[in-house]
């Protein structure tokens, strides 16, 4: 396919994707690999912390005692406003229980074993969700990320107007530019689904705090979780006088009695130990892209109603399709192996495009040892920051300042490589 | 089982797709029978995917493709012969070349109006977006929805537009459009 182009437009948008490159590369890229990295979260979880019970499922009365003692390990504390059960599934088979505090595994029977200790792989995912900053701050920017990946697609279709005709001419074994460009444009042809299904998901998930405080502004008396409650569904009146723990057996037992086919993958207690207190079934459908639907249950595990995530108005099946597209969980290993194959080939068109504008002042006779260098420190630094900080991670356990010591590094690397190749041109 | 089958046939569909588009693309001609061929293969393999499973069998379909093309494209990276041809050195215009000014305040000034200027417009969007949408019978969720989507959307192609225009003036009013089109749903306040 050829698609007839003035020049013009051409050559403008080529300088747009450029720019766009040039400004965003290097978080782009970092966002890229951290997202291929986190596409394994769960298996991460599993080799970072190998001695955790594990179990192919658990009975409602053991999920049930766990949440009992865990509620009681915090008596005295200031109470959880939630505590989630994430129940064992294929990919990750352990019962975890997270509070506000803290996050401890259950064993087959519901007693407490010991603490969750999957700090690296939390970091991962953090670094990729916000650049480990403030979560406002830092999820809005990769979601500015995204909008900028959905731009470099756009600018670099019109700039290129035989991509689709060259879809499949790599002319692999050239280091003089040609290869270099081959491999960037063909590797973001074939990607281009992928590309534009991650970026836009990305974008909508980075872009949906500031979206929805407009929204609130406009019409909602600045309330924004009134924004997400028609989507979600709302969170039950608060009323904090104390009550008992919530029976979660008994939804456990109505979910696997009325929706034998829905996997069950999180229990969730909303204001526990209040009289506001309900409780909330995540399951999982298979063939769909949904993270699930959330079954609502009053505090004595009585059914009450389906949110409609599966089943309600489509803009609710949209928004609740986005995480596990984003995140390739939606098709066991063999779409994480595709994800994996895709989110790498992301990361080098972003790598690549950085080296292709540099190659070509080279070629005309301008050098820039420093930005070189540092664009080396960026593409090789980022993977040894992140390899550095797994192996910190063995060798001093759960508590070591991964975002910290992965900045240093990564800050390390760009200033070297600026310093090595600046220092090298100038012995030529 | 027909459901199945459905699904087998609409990745076979895919894989043959992008193998019909390879050999049409690689020809001297261009031949039209060839990639409508390649291009129908791509749409019915796409239309069983989802008569298989919805959105969920399109993104397995596409996956399927995207990775079929792969494999073609390893097998001629690995056939591809030493290329003698030299590479492109169109110019990007992004940095200036020897004796250019830097122009380091328009630059700065085209960054903050896509990102500070593009963030408020975007936004604006999302708001007539959902205004609209309310307006014209959709559900709460489904126009809040939209708005959530609005907002990237918008703003990617406001980025574009932005890059691709050298008048300042013509920059603003693109910027400013949406923050218009926000306007009768920020003064009327909600159709709910």
């Amino acid at each position: 396919m050829s698609v007839a182009i003035e020049p013009a437009t051409v050559k403008k948008s080529l300088s747009a994707h450029a720019a766009i490159g040039l400004i965003a590369g290097a978080l782009l890229y970092i966002v890229s690999l951290t997202g291929t990295v986190a596409i394994f979260y769960q298996e991460l979880q599993r080799v970072e912390q190998p001695n955790a019970p594990e179990m192919a499922s658990i009975t409602p009365e053991a999920v049930q005692h766990g949440v009992e003692a865990v509620l009681a390990s915090e008596a005295g504390k200031p109470s959880t406003t939630h505590l989630y059960v994430h129940l064992p599934d294929e990919e990750l088979p352990r019962t975890a229980v997270t509070t506000d505090t803290q996050a401890v595994y259950l064993a087959q029977d519901g007693k407490i074993t010991g603490p969750e200790e999957i700090a690296w792989s939390d970091f991962v995912v953090k670094l990729h969700y916000t650049l480990n900053l403030p979560t406002l701050v830092g999820i809005t920017i990769v979601g500015i990320l995204g909008v900028m990946m959905l731009a470099l697609a756009v600018s670099g279709v019109v700039a290129h107007p035989r991509v689709f005709r060259d879809a499949f001419r790599l002319r692999a074994r050239n280091d003089g530019g040609v290869g270099l460009a081959d491999w960037h444009n063909r590797l973001s042809v074939w990607t281009l689904p992928f590309s534009v299904a991650i970026a836009l998901t990305g974008a909508l998930i980075g872009l949906a705090s500031i979206t929805a405080y407009g929204i609130a502004a406009d019409d909602y008396q600045g309330d924004v979780e009134a924004v997400y409650g028609p989507i979600f569904g709302e969170e039950g009146e608060a009323d904090t006088r104390p009550a008992p723990v919530p029976d979660v057996a008994t939804a456990l037992v109505h979910m696997a009695r009325e929706y034998p086919d829905v996997r069950m993958t999180y229990a969730i207690l909303h204001d526990p130990l209040t009289q506001g207190q309900h409780v909330q079934i995540v399951g999982e459908h298979d063939k769909r892209l949904i993270f699930g639907e959330y079954y609502a249950f009053d505090a004595d595990g009585s059914f009450e109603h389906k949110v409609g995530l599966a089943d309600g108005e489509w803009g609710q099946q949209a928004a609740a399709s986005t995480y596990q597209l984003h995140f390739g969980t939606f098709g066991g290993l063999p779409v994480k192996l595709a994800y994996l194959l895709f989110g790498a080939a992301l990361t080098a068109v972003c790598a690549t495009g950085t080296y292709i504008w540099l190659g070509k002042r080279r070629r005309r006779g301008i050098e820039e040892p420093r930005i070189r260098g540092a664009w080396h420190g960026v593409i090789i630094g980022t993977p040894l920051a992140l390899t550095i900080t797994l192996l910190a991670r063995f060798a001093f356990g759960n508590e070591f300042p991964f975002a910290i010591a992965f900045w240093i590094a990564l800050v390390v690397a760009v200033v070297g490589g600026a310093v090595v190749m600046k220092r090298k041109a100038g012995g030529r | 089982m027909p459901e199945d089958m459905l699904f087998l046939a609409g990745t076979i569909s895919a894989i043959a797709a992008v193998l019909v588009l390879r050999f049409s693309w690689a020809r001297p001609g261009r031949s039209r029978l060839l990639n409508a061929a390649g291009w129908l293969l791509l749409a019915l393999s796409i239309a069983a995917g989802w008569a298989f499973a919805g959105a969920w069998g399109v993104s397995i379909i596409s996956l399927w493709a995207m990775v079929t093309a792969f494999v073609v494209l390893a097998y001629a990276a690995w056939k591809s012969p030493s290329a003698k041809r030299k590479p492109s050195n169109r110019r990007a215009g992004m940095l200036p070349e020897a004796g250019e000014p830097f122009r380091l305040a328009g630059r700065l000034t085209t960054f903050l109006l896509i990102v500070l200027a593009g963030m408020v417009s975007s936004v604006a969007l999302a708001i007539a977006t959902r205004w609209i949408s309310l307006l014209i019978g959709a559900s709460e969720a489904d126009a809040n929805v939209l708005a959530l989507f609005a907002a990237p959307l918008g703003w990617t192609m406001l980025a574009f537009l932005v890059l691709m225009t050298d008048s300042r003036k013509r920059q603003l009013a693109i910027i400013a459009i949406p923050v218009a089109s926000a306007i009768p749903a920020l003064v009327s306040g909600s159709p709910l």
